[in-house]
């Protein structure tokens, strides 16, 4: 913050001095008072903003530069515990192209679970799924007959072939 | 990463050829050095023609490899061999040297530009509507090899908004095809490209009816807008929208101003796109063809309302698709029965002031937007008392009934409007902000005009 306001500071000069560039330009071509006052505040607050606008990205930058392979591959499951490492089981478990039929006890796990386990492909209940998944909050939990629980919560069993 | 990084720009040169065959057909460029003075609107014009080429390409049961990629945009691109169309250029020649101070205002643009594109090539999969809907689909693209209903239209992915259309998750997985793999942070710099280049495209768009000064100054407005930052390289679609349809807007203005017909196919071309990006671009386009047909007099509202009707039945392949296979193009979110029901609307009369309100507080928002809104108001209302009232109403006219159908959206949805306000108003104002933002400078000139007749344009 002190860093933004310091900057908008110590760039003002640049603005205003690009601002009457602005209002010179728009004055040789005749352009009127009121074009001249619009355009000139138009210029002035772009440039002015600018420094602010750098300083945010270049800071992003600097933060997503640094995070690691894997907290890349996984940023939209980062806040989720346990997440990252159940589908990695589940990846492992589940061969490619296989089908699954998932429970879970949150639209965010679930989300997660359709984008990650791609190219193996969701199906509704009755919809002959290769394998079952629960995901419960917690360990343990309710969970299909005959199914090993990969990680904390999270019970997988392939479904029997007719 | 630097393989994928030139995968991306391999398949953005495809894109970049299609448009640049199409633009010269349309009469853009004759010349070499007229095509790098539209390189960026020449661009945009390819994205949006592959990427409905490519929607329509899934939608036939094609797989989007690289081959089809290459052939479609070599396709467009054949576009340039036409005998180029009488009538001289449609845009006014390039200016050979720039007052000093528009090359100032033109290297804040530049870093800007610079700027959001690393950013968005180091930018990490972490929104949720982009990695849950937008890049999952173009995940599922490439994956799965086309359209496969097993997640297009399959019961589990019922809440991924699988009506929505296909431009930006196609557009990805070119992407992820020339990449030779799913590279999620890459990939933010396809949507982040469309942004710089509606920045670039605005001024020469512009060009001969605003000065240029004003035009480099709104284009950086709009380019360092805090918002439009954030949401640039985030993998979401509001971006995409607001380009196209910016596109769309100023070429329909121009197309009122001058009559040149290449600009009317241009608006029917964006106008495409936007629909073929989000769902929300409909009402958008018919918006914005209801005003065009209206301010085209009676001359030209044919041929107005033939661009509208070409633009909407582009996207009418994609419904076709939806139906075929049963996925439920309500989305539960609006009740499609119940939107003419007085009673139903009546009990939720109370939604249209909070929404109303809470979007003009998002669109106003100096933290998020700057001074665009209020400028652009300014402006509207000076050269609604002055003698240029045609552009003023047109695009106040355009952005108050986006917001309205935005309104709507609110009114008759069935989700509570606290999630609607809390997940989507900051993103859904993108497309009325921008549209005002890259009218900035025809509003200034408008504002400046006196009396009728009275011509201060450079």
């Amino acid at each position: 913050m002190a860093l933004r306001l310091l900057a908008v500071v110590a760039w003002l000069p640049i603005g205003v001095a690009v601002a009457y560039g602005v209002w010179k330009a728009l004055d040789r071509e005749g352009a009127g008072r009121v074009m001249q006052a619009l355009g000139t505040g138009i210029a002035f607050v772009a440039i002015a903003w600018l420094p602010v606008a750098a300083i945010d990205l270049a800071a992003r930058t600097r933060h997503d530069v640094r995070l690691s392979d894997r907290a890349v591959e996984n940023a939209g499951a980062l806040h989720s515990k346990g997440l990252i490492h159940a589908i990695s089981q589940l990846r492992a478990t589940i061969p490619a192209g296989d089908t699954y039929q998932l429970s879970a006890y949150s639209s965010r796990v679930s989300f997660w679970a359709y984008t990650s386990l791609l190219p193996r492909i969701a199906v509704g209940p009755g919809g002959g799924a290769d394998w079952r998944i629960v995901w419960n909050r917690h360990s343990g939990g309710s969970a299909p007959a005959g199914a090993t629980e990969l990680a904390p919560g999270v019970w997988v069993v392939r479904a029997a072939q007719p | 990463m630097i393989v994928h990084l030139l995968g991306l720009a391999v398949a953005n040169l495809c894109f970049l050829a299609a448009g640049a065959g199409i633009g010269r057909a349309l009469g853009l460029w004759r010349s070499p050095r007229e095509l790098v003075a539209v390189l960026a609107p020449v661009y945009l014009i390819g994205v949006a023609a592959a990427g409905i080429a490519a929607s329509w390409a899934l939608v036939a049961g094609l797989d989007l490899a690289r081959w089809q990629v290459v052939a479609g945009c070599a396709l467009l691109a054949a576009a340039g061999l036409l005998p180029a169309r009488a009538g001289g250029p449609v845009l006014p020649p390039w200016p050979r040297t720039q007052a000093p101070i528009v090359r100032a205002l033109q290297a804040a643009v530049g870093l800007v530009v610079v700027l959001l594109l690393v950013d968005a090539a180091l930018r990490p999969l972490a929104e949720w509507d982009a990695w849950a809907m937008w890049t999952m689909k173009a995940k599922a693209i490439t994956l799965l090899g086309g359209l496969d209903a097993g997640v297009f239209a399959g019961v589990p992915y019922h809440h991924l908004h699988l009506d929505y259309p296909l431009l930006l998750p196609a557009v990805e997985a070119i992407g992820f095809r020339f990449m030779g793999a799913i590279d999620t942070q890459v990939i933010h710099l396809q949507a982040a490209l469309l942004t710089a280049a509606l920045l670039v495209s605005l001024p020469r768009l512009l060009a001969g009816r605003v000065p240029a000064a004003v035009a480099w100054g709104s284009a950086l407005l709009i380019g360092v807008a805090p918002s439009l930052i954030d949401q640039a390289g985030a993998g979401l679609a509001d971006a995409p929208l607001a380009v196209f349809f910016a596109m769309a807007a100023v070429c329909a203005w121009r197309w009122l101003a001058e009559g040149r017909r290449e600009l009317l196919l241009l608006t029917a071309l964006f106008a495409a796109a936007v629909l073929a990006t989000k769902r929300e671009g409909t009402p958008f386009v018919a918006v914005l063809f209801l005003v065009v047909i209206v301010a085209a007099g009676r001359g030209r509202r044919r041929e107005a309302a033939a661009a509208g009707v070409a633009a909407l039945a582009t996207a009418i392949p994609w419904q076709l698709w939806l139906h075929a296979n049963g996925v439920d193009t309500s989305n539960g979110e609006i009740p499609y029965a119940k939107v003419v029901d007085p009673g139903y609307l009546a009990g939720r009369l109370g939604r249209i002031p909070t929404g109303a309100g809470s979007l003009v507080w998002h669109a106003l928002q100096p933290g998020a937007w700057l001074v665009i809104v209020p400028a652009a108001a300014l402006a509207v209302v000076l050269a609604a008392r002055g003698g240029e009232r045609r552009t003023a109403v047109f695009v106040a006219a355009v952005a108050c009934l986006v917001l309205a159908s935005t309104v709507w959206a609110y009114w008759v949805g069935r989700p509570s409007l606290h999630y609607y306000l809390q997940h989507s108003a900051r993103r859904v104002v993108t497309t009325p902000v921008v549209l005002l933002g890259a009218f900035l400078p025809v509003l200034c000139v408008a504002a400046a005009r006196g009396r009728p007749g009275r011509d201060r344009t450079s």
